[in-house]
């Protein structure tokens, strides 16, 4: 038997131990927020427009996303294919998908665009705008000084140094892309294109080759993919 | 008092190791917490009332909370808001538990 006056304190040295655990996590909790608030705080105008940008683009692209697979449902609905059709072509998708997230290493004919950035003027933008140009005319994997763009690959600014995923980027930039060469170079290397926006910067030149072979190792770690769709099977050309 | 001394010292910690909490995990942790102040706050009516059981009072708080988080993420993966059953039934309790212990504190009459 626990004396009673034994048995109060135990009480409350367990309530303090419980509310100790409350305070700290509170704490936690509390910085948390900060944290986030201050980073955008810390940003300039002009990132903080690019940073909204992006997301508007981003919700944009979900939104298309979204509307290709309900039509691709009701393709399913309403068509006739058999399970094992179906169960190909979902097989083929997760493949795309894989190879598009960068999970898996990309071989086939491309382009390289080497960027001279001596006076470290390239700003995220610039990269993200080439990004989206190759994805748009067809690329299916890019890299970005050896090291494979993801779904959640982000570019950030910080003391005229670009970090790509965290990691600095040196100034002399090498892009490779993979999918049709002979449209990507034509997209990049377009008459007041971004190559020729790009080097309007002092500088800043931009060299595009098309290659027969190209080998892109795929992304270092685990790939989440908890937002991702498959890809359309258009992209891959 | 000690109980108060506990939550001091929690927060004082909290203020000392910064402990980073990725921003994903911030979510679970809100709810998680207020399932913890809901035990603790249930732990304290129950001392004040003689009642309190040590077993009861440290599983509850640990399976409240781990429950808690553990339905948003459930919510979450359904596309279902479940977090706001958690913060409903865990937000009235403590008013409740805030309550009465105020009650019991300060001798307030209990309205019927």
């Amino acid at each position: 038997m626990i004396p009673r006056v034994f048995g109060y304190w135990r009480t409350q040295l367990v309530l303090a131990l419980a509310l100790m655990l409350v305070g700290f996590g509170f704490v936690m909790q509390l910085r948390s927020f900060e944290r986030l608030t201050e980073r955008l705080e810390s940003e300039s105008e002009a990132d903080l427009v690019e940073i909204i940008d992006g997301l508007n683009g981003d919700i944009d692209e979900i939104r298309g996303e979204l509307s290709a697979e309900r039509l691709k449902l009701m393709e399913y609905r309403n068509s006739n294919m058999d399970g094992q059709t179906m169960l190909t072509q979902a097989t083929q998708e997760i493949a795309d998908l894989a190879r598009f997230v960068g999970e898996t290493e990309g071989i086939g004919q491309g382009i390289t665009i080497e960027i001279e950035n001596e006076e470290s003027l390239l700003v995220g933008l610039d990269i993200r705008q080439i990004v989206e140009e190759l994805r748009a005319s067809g690329a299916w994997a890019i890299s970005v000084n050896g090291r494979r763009l993801a779904h959640s690959s982000s570019l950030w600014r910080r003391s005229g140094t670009l970090y790509l995923d965290g990691q600095p980027l040196t100034p002399k930039l090498k892009i490779e892309a993979l999918g049709p060469s002979e449209l990507l170079f034509q997209t990049i290397t377009l008459p007041r294109g971004i190559r020729d926006k790009l080097e309007t910067l002092k500088g800043v030149l931009v060299t595009v080759r098309e290659q027969p072979s190209l080998r892109l190792k795929p992304v270092k770690g685990k790939v989440g993919k908890a937002l991702a769709q498959p890809v359309d099977p258009t992209i891959k050309q | 008092m000690l109980p108060l001394v506990g939550l001091l010292i929690g927060i004082a910690l909290g203020l000392i190791f910064r402990v980073p909490v990725p921003a994903w995990m911030a979510r679970y942790l809100g709810i998680a917490l207020l399932a913890a102040l809901d035990s603790a706050l249930g732990g304290l009516r129950a001392n004040l009332e003689d009642r309190f059981e040590e077993k009861i009072f440290i599983g509850g708080f640990f399976v409240n909370t781990s429950f808690a988080a553990l339905i948003v993420y459930i919510g979450d993966n359904l596309g279902i808001e479940l977090y706001l059953a958690a913060v409903v039934a865990f937000g009235v309790r403590v008013f409740q538990n805030l309550a009465l212990i105020r009650r019991y504190l300060f001798g307030e009459q209990e309205p019927l």
